[in-house]
């Protein structure tokens, strides 16, 4: 279905992990407003978001900053237009400066239509070890990231993995 | 020391099993998925054993929150569509 080369999409372990977490399901998780707030504030992005990789398309979590409507009616992406689906291979952040001089993201609809330009984000692991998810920041202007922003944005990502666990615990009670 | 004959707790059968399945999803789907499960673990029916009705019953817990999983997955993907078929000018 999808035009990815990344087989851990539909590792059946990690989708376990995501269903364990119940990251598939369409509800408000507002205890990670605060964590995007610092992805947007300290990271200077206009955009943040918390994504979750499912088998075919990635959904939102959370998110902040103006959201086009289609997107936000959606809840996600298809799965070839997800930037965080490299960090399911090498399971550390990852950030692209400028989208449009990258050959792997410059014919992403994201950023031919929607206008992005540049991109940071952390892998969100969940205690089984599996990648299900990113902590995301993006931006329509070019970037130069640095060593700092992308341990910030890693910490950040730990802390989201922490939430995610202890609201999957609280359901499981 | 608690005795299982205490409890009164009898021992689940296959047919308990799908009766159980069918009340939430009806007896067709029932019957399908209990079927394909038991294949998909190189069983055959009846399952018997405690053991055996226990990995029957793992293994649909995972086909269903794999099928949520794709099933969330594609109506992404549809509802991404139907959006974006939206904006085309007809």
């Amino acid at each position: 279905m999808t035009s990815t080369h990344y087989p851990e999409l539909h590792d059946a372990a990690r989708l376990r992990e995501v269903a364990r977490l119940g990251v598939d399901r369409e509800m408000p998780r507002d205890y990670l407003a605060e964590l995007l707030e610092r992805v947007a504030v300290e990271l200077d992005m206009p955009f943040a978001v918390v994504t979750c990789m499912l088998s075919d398309a990635q959904v939102f979590l959370a998110g902040r900053g103006p959201m086009p409507e289609w997107i936000a009616e959606v809840g996600g992406t298809p799965i070839e237009w997800a930037f965080c689906v490299p960090m399911l291979r090498n399971q550390s952040a990852h950030c692209v400066n400028d989208f449009t001089a990258d050959p792997a993201y410059r014919n992403n609809p994201l950023v031919t239509v929607e206008g992005l330009r540049s991109y940071i984000g952390a892998p969100v692991i969940s205690a089984g070890g599996a990648v299900v998810g990113g902590v995301c920041g993006l931006d329509v202007r070019p970037r130069d990231f640095g060593d700092e922003q992308v341990r910030l944005v890693q910490e950040l990502a730990a802390e989201v993995a922490r939430r995610l666990e202890a609201d999957a615990a609280s359901f499981a009670d | 020391m608690a005795r299982i004959e205490n409890y009164g707790h009898d021992m689940p059968t296959e047919q308990d099993a799908v009766k159980a399945l069918a009340d939430l999803i009806g007896p067709q789907m029932a019957e399908g998925l209990w079927g394909l499960a038991v294949q998909a673990l190189g069983m055959r029916r009846p399952v018997t054993s405690p053991a055996d009705l226990r990995r029957v019953a793992e293994h649909v817990m995972e086909v269903g929150e794999l099928s949520r999983v794709a099933g969330r997955s594609l109506k992404v993907r549809i509802i991404t569509y139907e959006a974006l078929a939206r904006t085309v000018p007809s």
